[in-house]
């Protein structure tokens, strides 16, 4: 494929430094307790394949770099090594056959440390072997130049040329039991696949992308062996790309002698074949521009790499890019076009969401930066849907949602899941949507989908017939896609009958059962859910209770962690909203925001960041443990007292504020709980609480403020104790362990103190009743 | 030399071999390959039958499609000086010995383009009224000589050895395996966005463009007019593979054309005005000439309008409106200038007769009817093909500013399939935000649209319009004039283009937008079940449309209140 020597390269002492790449590289291991094998990385590679335990030869770009930088700070050389990977990644068809061959060498010296069992390939070649010895002492005694088997397709690779190696008869790639493999450099971005251009003919790229096809294997000759039907000699040759010239005539030159053509007889088990699998490559939807359609390629896949991917994956592929020149009949109406091709490499499925994101040294800056911001949490709240008028708690509660708490496994095998589910009901045209729409284009693995269901797969999962084979395959729902990420359904209200049933096992297991058409399986599903629905009557009813106008069963709500409702109430927003719109219609812009959002891709590299945080613990010293108790306990508590409905509270209520303050440390990026984090959650959850509460009668009083409660709380105190003065020290410790804040304490002290309710000695420390 | 006396590939090709052998291909290269080949637009004749291959050519076509990018020798022979620019087949046998290597390559990107679909009869005439049927751009259905095809079996087959011919054989079946597992796909044939158009001399071409910017633009559905060199041969390409289509599958083959300038036509520049309109000048002139004739024009616009509506004058009011109403800005929610109408027509009045009317007048008219045969086989969202590897076009894959018109009238109760629920939902984005999910089959793709959207039913439609107007006849309406013709139905076509072509700023002064949005807030105190934001931004786009049939470009507070009370009216009727 490759000119040779189109640059002047002397390849011969690029194979000699391949060569001492492989044999001197060592990995700088920390531990002194490896053994020496370990540590000279390729050789104990090379020495895995003498004994066939290993069928690829994996040589990391990154490591042939770190070699050249090596040998450079010795001063020995050049940066040979430096050079030697860029040359790799700008020329890697030439390469792989120059590393094979150089591991080659190394390999013929290396002895099998196990016994293994002689392969009919071997014996063949041994033979082969022997026997061309002795033909070519006869030969030689009347002919100086004999025995040349150089076939017109015959790379130059291989110079079975006079005086040529016996042992080179037969093609390497025959007696091969590896395949080179490059390893692209791990901080290499990939290029998106429109910008491939000519350029990069023949280097390395690496490019991601959805699998919007895969051919069956097939098999491919690699090398094709024939037989000569006259002299009994064996041919070969070596076939590089889709279409070969078979050989026909015996090149050996006794025929030519004679004056005879001998013809040749293809022996298929003295042909070598590979597995070869085309797919096609699209690109992913983000890389493609608004309005243009989006490209493919064609990769080919041999050996190991076939049968890795399904139509519908994500990769990231790293291959050469080839041009083929169009052959035979197609040269002539083609013309001269070449088609071009991937040949793969490297692939990797991406799944991991979150965890493939690699933030720049840029976005890292940025990060910083805004970490300094003391009032980061809101701000990053109010980002997202900046447009989006008011909610400042749903929005909390949205990003909180987006980064999530982490899954944990108990001992015993039990998962508590780490996700935060959310459920907005409300009134049409509250901007719901446009939340969830928000919220499924910032994460990584957002999936929107409304509660019908735009396809027969629907959410969970479906058994289809593939088009294509006829097999029966399993389609992955709305919630299956999300795993990992976030789910958004809309229209969660009119979901159908049996995706609802399913959807309680995919929100508290994470998981969905399948049975369908012969095929049990489960499936993860763990991803958040993020689900709006519509009241009950269309709008919210507020004459009817709460119970009636949400939809949804009591089992299904309480596997949210946070529900609210939002209701299209005129008032407050209307001149905002008018103004808003009416900025839109002058401008075509959104107005001007109070305040610099932090824009999306920065957000998510934030939260990305933040999900990267070990696990958030509540610290060890019990005063935060009791802190929770107490507060679930006194929530409890008002909820039986004051017949709250709308969700009741239970012991998932209790996981919700561990998750959402977990969520909370991690966006701080903390290990520890704090106080501040239980108090945040907990308020979220009143507030939600709330939301509901305040529908009832469209007044907020339902919950009652802190102070009452705090005003409330040393009156029982007082009763206990029956006395009518205490001592700040006799309340202030149960206050704070019930989550008041010594802000609020004080307020209340004061505030009452101003209305002769009691009166406060500040300097003894001391409330008296009036 | 000049360039008028040479083939313009040779042209290119000589001054390839004045620049030396180490050129690259980057664009200013490529540019000053192609500078000077094009002498003027005006002398280029168009794309025509008779157009055999070298010839320059120029014609407007809508793009329909991209197809993949190709690499091409940009550089090559021993003396690399050839070039293979601007041409797919070359007889060189240095070339085919030439070992491709990444300096010697460039790319050129293929588009698929059609003529431009839905314009009404009038406007396919070059001129307006001026019918000249012979300068018409027609290329008529051709049928694929063979006689190309069979003259060489493929060279990797050779049947004289028999194990490989036998592996060969099995490779070929297996092939064969492959391109039959999609035997249910008809063939795309032009794929034309609107199929029937076929028959009144749609074309389709590959054109191929060279110009590096102009690739990473986003073509898709742009209307384009191109310069370029026609190839030998007619094919059409497909990218699986990279094996030609059969082309005796398609029926049709399709002209090759390398294209030398490619320019993005706006709504304006497509249409049948565009020589008038050539400059910027002529358009303001013209404008401004215009608007002396404009309250007759407008006047007489509405009549007719209201004639083909029974004499509803709020109706003709509406329409018009809507024919002259583009979306001008878009943000993540919000589509501004967009509206979309849905008229209950009387039952006596056939849907036909309103629809000749605005084909009459609007250069590009595109009619669906709606009913639950249609919804239920046909197919409105465009799809990738990727067993031929073609975006498969559908009725809503149409050019900016093309009328869309939705007729419900046949609209009967009946099961809709799934088909039929995606063709609903595809017409229903189109109708709420203007935007369309192509359907890349693992994702979706949303582009986005720019057809004002009128639908005619009996009752109100299921789809959610911007505004639904009851049409009423009018008894009293007696017609003003006879349907008019000649100049003066040029003038109201000339008139209806320039009203509906954007002026580049349209104002909404502060004071007038604080009063509409004090008013707002006073509304949805008083009605808040009715009046939502989304009430407000279907008005204010009203009334910036309805500026626009005033021919003014800010909006002041008469259009605001005469939209609120044609809203008014419109809601009693509903009523």
């Amino acid at each position: 494929m490759a000119t040779e020597g189109v640059k002047g390269l002397n390849y011969q002492l690029l194979e000699d430094r391949c060569l001492e790449f492989l044999r001197d590289f060592r990995t700088h291991g920390e531990s002194q307790s490896e053994s020496q094998d370990d540590q000279f990385k390729y050789m104990s590679q090379l020495q895995k394949i003498v004994d066939r335990q290993e069928t690829v030869l994996s040589v990391e770009i990154d490591d042939v770099a770190a070699w050249g930088s090596v040998e450079t700070a010795g001063g020995a050389d050049t940066a040979q090594g430096l050079s030697l990977a860029t040359e790799i990644v700008g020329n890697t068809f030439r390469f792989c056959e120059m590393v094979a061959a150089a591991a080659d060498t190394l390999m013929s010296k290396m002895n099998p440390t196990i016994r293994l069992p002689r392969d009919p390939v071997d014996i063949l070649a041994e033979q082969r072997r022997a026997r061309e010895q002795e033909t070519r002492l006869q030969t030689s005694s009347f002919e100086s130049g004999a025995g040349a088997l150089q076939a017109a397709d015959l790379e130059p690779t291989n110079p079975a040329g006079p005086g040529a190696d016996p042992n080179e008869l037969i093609p390497a790639k025959l007696l091969r039991r590896y395949e080179v493999r490059f390893i692209p450099p791990r901080l290499s971005k990939a290029v998106p696949l429109r910008e491939i251009r000519a350029e990069s003919v023949g280097k390395l790229v690496s490019v991601k992308g959805i699998v919007t096809r895969v051919t069956d294997v097939k098999p491919r000759v690699s090398v094709a062996g024939y037989a000569c039907d006259t002299c009994g000699s064996e041919v070969y040759q070596e076939v590089k790309s889709r279409s070969f010239m078979p050989l026909s005539a015996c090149p050996n030159r006794t025929h030519r002698l004679n004056s005879s053509t001998a013809s040749l007889t293809l022996n298929v088990r003295s042909t070598k074949f590979i597995r070869y699998q085309e797919i096609k490559l699209q690109e992913p939807p983000e890389h493609v521009p608004m309005g243009s359609i989006p490209r493919s390629m064609t990769v080919h896949m041999t050996s190991e790499l076939t049968r890795v991917s399904k139509a519908g994956d994500n990769v990231v592929l790293t291959g050469i890019f080839l041009p083929v020149p169009y052959t035979g009949y197609r040269a002539l109406r083609a013309g001269l076009l070449s088609d071009t091709y991937l040949e793969a490499m490297h692939i990797e499925k991406l799944k991991k969401d979150y965890d493939e994101q690699v933030n720049s040294p840029e976005v890292q800056e940025q990060l910083a930066r805004i970490t300094e911001d003391p009032n980061l949490y809101g701000r990053m709240a109010e980002s997202i849907a900046p447009e989006i008028f008011g909610m400042e708690d749903v929005k909390r509660a949205l990003l909180l949602l987006l980064v999530g708490a982490p899954e944990r496994t108990l001992p015993d095998g039990m998962k508590l899941r780490g996700d935060i589910h959310i459920c907005l009901m409300g009134d049409p045209g509250v901007a719901k949507s446009q939340l969830l729409k928000y919220i499924s284009g910032v994460t990584p693995r957002g999936v929107y989908t409304t509660g019908k269901g735009s396809s027969g797969v629907g959410l969970t999962a479906a058994v289809v017939r593939d088009a294509a084979s006829g097999e029966m395959m399993l389609e992955g729902g709305a919630m299956v896609l999300a795993d990992r990420g976030v789910a958004c359904i809309d229209e969660f209200d009119k979901m159908r009958e049996d995706d609802r049933t399913a959807i309680h096992e995919v929100m508290e297991q994470q998981t969905i059962s399948i049975a369908k058409g012969g095929i049990t399986t489960t499936l993860n599903t763990r991803a958040a859910v993020l689900a709006a629905a519509n009241p009950a009557y269309g709008r919210y009813d507020r004459r009817r209770s709460p119970e009636k106008n949400i939809n949804l069963p009591i089992a299904l709500l309480s596997r949210f962690d946070l529900l609210f409702l939002l209701l299209d109430d005129s008032g407050q927003y209307d001149l905002d909203l008018a103004r808003h719109i009416t900025y839109v219609h002058r401008t075509g812009e959104h107005p001007p925001l109070g305040f610099e959002p932090i824009d999306s891709k920065l957000l998510r590299a934030y939260i990305t960041e933040a999900r990267r945080m070990p696990v958030p613990t509540v610290s060890s010293d019990g005063l935060l443990a009791d802190y929770i108790v107490n507060n679930y306990v006194s929530i409890r508590g008002r909820e039986q007292d004051q017949k709250m409905s709308g969700g009741y509270i239970g012991a998932r209520t209790l996981l919700s504020v561990l998750r959402l303050s977990q969520a909370l440390a991690r966006l701080r990026f903390s290990t520890e709980i704090s106080h501040g984090d239980i108090d945040e959650a907990m308020r979220l959850i009143t507030a939600s609480k709330a939301s509901l509460a305040e529908s009832r009668n469209g007044e907020s009083v339902a919950v009652e403020d802190t102070q009452t409660r705090i005003f409330k709380l040393i009156r029982s105190i007082m009763a206990e104790r029956q006395v009518k003065s205490l001592k700040f020290a006799d309340f202030e410790p149960r206050l704070l362990a019930t989550g008041f804040t010594r802000e609020d304490i004080d307020a209340t002290l004061e505030d009452y103190a101003n209305l002769d309710v009691w009166s406060v000695n500040t300097a003894q420390r001391k409330l008296a009743m009036v | 030399m000049t360039v008028g006396t040479m083939r313009p590939l040779d042209t290119i090709r000589a001054r390839f071999g004045d620049m030396g052998r180490e050129v690259r291909a980057t664009p200013e290269v490529v540019d000053k390959l192609f500078q000077g080949v094009v002498e003027s637009a005006e002398s280029v004749p168009e794309l025509s039958e008779k157009s055999t291959a070298g010839d320059l050519v120029k014609f407007k076509c809508f793009v329909q499609d991209v197809f993949e990018q190709e690499i091409y020798f940009f550089r090559y022979g021993s003396e690399m000086n050839k070039t293979a620019i601007c041409c797919d087949q070359v007889a060189d046998p240095e070339l085919a010995n030439q070992a491709p290597s990444s300096d010697l390559l460039s790319e050129r990107l293929p588009l698929y383009c059609v003529s431009i679909p839905g314009r009404t009869k009038w406007s396919r005439q070059p001129t307006g009224e001026q019918i000249d049927q012979k300068t018409e751009q027609k290329i008529p259905k051709r049928k694929f000589s063979s006689d190309m095809g069979e003259t060489h079996e493929p060279l990797d087959l050779n049947k004289e050895n028999l194990a490989h011919s036998e592996e060969a054989k099995r490779g070929k079946r297996e092939d064969v395996e492959m391109k039959s597992e999609q035997p249910a796909t008809p063939s795309l044939s032009l794929n034309l966005p609107i199929p029937s158009e076929l028959a009144e001399g749609a074309f389709g071409v590959v054109v191929k463009i060279y110009d590096n910017s102009l690739m990473n633009q986003p073509l898709l559905n742009q209307m384009v007019e191109v310069v370029g060199i026609v190839e030998e041969g007619e094919t059409i390409e497909n990218g699986f593979g990279g094996e030609d289509m059969e082309t005796s599958e398609l029926g049709v083959a399709v002209r090759k054309v390398h294209a030398i300038s490619v320019k993005k036509l706006n709504e304006l520049e497509a249409g049948p005005f565009a020589e008038e309109f050539s400059s910027t000048e002529l358009l303001s002139d013209s404008r401004n000439q215009f608007k002396m004739a404009l309250p007759e024009l407008r006047q007489q616009l509405v009549e007719s309008l209201r004639s083909a509506l029974m004499g509803d004058e709020l109706a003709a009011e509406y329409a018009l409106t809507n024919l002259v109403s583009r979306v001008e800005r878009r943000t993540d929610t919000m589509v501004v200038g967009k509206i979309s109408l849905n008229f209950i027509i009387p039952k006596d009045l056939p849907s036909s007769k309103v629809i000749s009317t605005l084909e009459a007048l609007c250069p590009r008219v595109h009619v669906i009817p709606v009913t639950i045969q249609s919804l239920n086989t046909e197919n409105f969202v465009p799809k990738k093909n990727y067993a031929q590897n073609r975006l498969q076009s559908s009725r809503l894959q149409l050019p900016e500013g093309t009328v869309l018109v939705l007729d419900e009238t046949n609209l009967e109760p009946g099961q809709l399939n799934e088909r039929g629920l995606k063709n609903l939902s595809a017409l229903k984005e189109i109708v709420t935000r203007q935007m369309l999910n192509y359907d890349f089959e693992f994702y979706q793709m949303e582009v986005n649209t720019n057809i004002p959207v009128l639908s005619l039913s009996r009752t109100k439609s299921l789809l959610p319009f911007d505004d639904t107007l009851v049409c009423r006849e009018e008894a009293k309406y007696q017609p003003s004039m006879a349907s008019p013709s000649g100049d003066t139905l040029r003038k109201l076509r000339l008139g209806l283009t320039i009203l509906s072509t954007p002026e580049p700023a349209f104002e909404v002064p502060e004071p007038v937008s604080t009063k509409i949005e004090n008013q707002f807030v006073e509304m949805r105190r008083q009605f808040p079940a009715h009046v939502d934001q989304d009430t407000l931004h279907r008005w204010l786009s009203l009334a910036r449309a309805r500026a626009r049939t005033y021919g003014e470009s800010g909006l002041t507070e008469d259009r605001w209140n005469q939209v609120i009370s044609m809203y008014k009216l419109c809601k009693e009727r509903s009523s």
